[in-house]
């Protein structure tokens, strides 16, 4: 982690206040106390702010932008002085999961190619407490740190031209669920009956940075059960 | 329910506005109108705010019949619109009788076009917002791309709205679609992650848009920038304009659609002030970069925003012709006629 903040300028109207280069916990908490610090600034200017992996994006009002403010309130924040007051209590959530039959095409496969046995990489799994850092690149896809690096496995040679909304997957040592159909290409070991991105819902992302998650394995009973509910809210 | 209908669809035409603001942190791409300038003036001249929603032309315009009256306005690339068989200005508030036919017969000048209609096209909001997100299937009409047999809906039209007709963009400010253009950009955030000296090899080269662009973003090809090490780096979030390089050294502008992040370099990012000047780039068009200090970049784009918000205000005042309006019948075809008295 950063001693201090560095500011990166993303063109004129963006501004990322970096906190480190590598994905760790220390700077998950920091980066969550810099996103409530910054909320409490209500700066009308501010449009946006997205944390990341490395630090928190800010995204201005070029015709309202006060950089004297900003720059007045950043000084103020001290990044030792919040890694040293780290809290450590995040919201968790638990994602129900139907591993393998039909929902999980590649849990063989992840088997075979880690050395585990199935129940080995579902316990593994569902063992995990995974820490949500960002959520980006489709809408409600979760950036989560903390799979055991025994599954790590390889993304597909050939995408898969489609994959379901709700696919759990590993893809190297990240793992990951697919909230929107998309053709990609990773290992899918299962399915949530859960609506990771719904646009009518308040909060259109289930998962959001700060999150804890944890995988639930659960039969395909209560996976249809649990999906039909899901599809009527 | 009242509406324009698709006859056929263009080549990529989309319902937009100015894009989904606040939902970058759930991964939602802003998307939104290409070219702001453009959609914004065109729902100034037919008395609409600029937010309202417009549909996005590119390159191939679709033909529209029009089931209702209308009072609309095309703006941005000359496509050669014409209304059942003869020309029509672009930048201009134009009314449309019911069983008109909107076609276009092909591109001229500029890649996108922008046709706003009076009150707005009425398709659903999703989050504040009434653009495409073709992604993620939502927004405008039923979160795709306009095809054969769609039917827009729109606001019934009043007298008031009928004013309209004859609002006119001065031509002084209607741009000349280059195919060299110069784009001003701030340099950075990853420089360090270049060798010395890329900065000015990406300043003296010209980069040649290639056919691989869209929405999403647009790839250019030129002088390779070389990297230090590796080109990717981890995930963080994007703006638009942001320019990323991958492992192959040529660069690509991420515009509206793109993801919200991305784990390759970025070497600088193009003003806010000149994303609408990409938006009409098209396949073989050039670019040479210029860079700018971080108060420059700020002073051109107030100055930018602060020229659009003077363009409003003098659209927004037009003078509709005195006088009262009357609907006449003529040989059984209705028209709008606006009636002035002659003084003196």
């Amino acid at each position: 982690m950063h001693t201090d903040l560095k500011l990166e300028w993303n063109g004129e109207a963006c501004l990322s206040l970096v906190v480190t280069d590598k994905i760790e916990k220390e700077a998950l908490v920091v980066i969550q106390a810099l996103s409530q610090y910054i909320d409490l600034q209500e700066w009308s200017f501010l449009t946006e702010r997205v944390p990341s992996y490395s630090g928190l994006t800010l995204y201005f009002d070029i015709l309202q932008l006060r950089e004297d403010l900003v720059m007045t309130a950043l000084s103020q924040f001290s990044l030792k002085g919040e890694a040293a007051k780290a809290i450590t209590d995040f919201k968790e959530i638990e994602i129900p999961v139907c591993y393998g039959l039909q929902y999980g095409p590649d849990l063989e496969k992840v088997a075979t190619h880690t050395g585990l046995s199935v129940e080995e990489v579902i316990s593994k799994h569902t063992e995990g407490v995974y820490l949500v850092y960002m959520i980006g690149f489709m809408p409600g896809f979760a950036y989560m740190g903390g799979m055991d690096e025994t599954l790590s496995t390889p993304r597909l040679e050939q995408p898969r031209l489609k994959i379901e909304a709700g696919a759990v997957g590993i893809a190297g040592q990240q793992t990951g669920i697919y909230p929107l159909e998309s053709p990609g290409g990773w290992n899918i070991i299962g399915q949530t009956p859960l609506r990771l991105f719904a646009p009518e819902r308040e909060k259109p992302s289930l998962l959001e940075a700060g999150m804890t998650v944890r995988f639930k394995s659960v039969t395909e009973a209560v996976f249809l059960d649990l999906k039909q509910k899901a599809g009527d809210c | 329910m009242i509406g324009i209908r698709v006859e056929q669809q263009g080549l990529m035409t989309t319902i937009q506005d100015l894009g989904r603001v606040g939902h970058r942190a759930a991964g939602i791409s802003q998307t939104g109108s290409l070219d702001t300038y453009a959609a914004s003036i065109a729902n100034w001249l037919v008395g609409n705010e600029e937010q309202s929603a417009v549909m996005e032309m590119t390159i191939i315009g679709p033909v529209l019949k029009f089931e209702t009256e209308v009072i609309f306005s095309l703006c941005g690339a000359n496509l050669q619109p014409v209304l059942n068989g003869e020309p029509i200005p672009n930048w201009t508030a134009v009314q449309a009788q019911v069983g008109d036919v909107l076609s276009f017969l092909g591109k001229v000048t500029g890649s996108r076009t922008y046709m706003a209609v009076s009150g707005g096209f009425q398709t659903p909001l999703v989050l504040g917002s009434r653009s495409t997100h073709v992604k993620a299937g939502m927004g405008g009409h039923e979160g795709r791309p306009l095809k054969k047999g769609d039917l827009l809906p729109v606001m019934s039209l009043n007298l008031e709205a009928k004013a309209w007709t004859g609002n006119r963009l001065d031509p002084s400010l209607q741009p000349q679609y280059e195919s060299e253009v110069q784009i001003a950009m701030l340099p950075g955030p990853h420089l360090d992650r270049f060798v010395e000296g890329v900065l000015e090899v990406f300043c003296a080269s010209p980069y040649k848009v290639t056919t691989l662009c869209d929405r999403m973003g647009f790839r250019l090809a030129g002088t390779p920038l070389t990297h230090k090490a590796a080109a990717d780096l981890l995930s963080e979030p994007n703006q638009i304009g942001s320019i990323q390089v991958p492992g192959d050294g040529q660069p690509i502008i991420l515009m509206n659609d793109a993801g919200t992040t991305g784990g390759y370099t970025k070497i600088a990012t193009v003003l806010q002030s000149e994303l609408h000047k990409i938006a009409q780039l098209g396949s073989g068009d050039v670019i040479q970069f210029v860079p700018l200090s971080i108060e420059e970049a700020r002073t051109r784009s107030v100055t930018y925003f602060k020229s659009l918000e003077s363009i409003k205000k003098e659209l927004l005042a037009w003078q509709r012709p005195l006088g009262k309006a009357f609907t006449v019948k003529v040989n059984g075809k209705s028209y709008s006629v606006y009636v002035e008295e002659v003084k003196g």
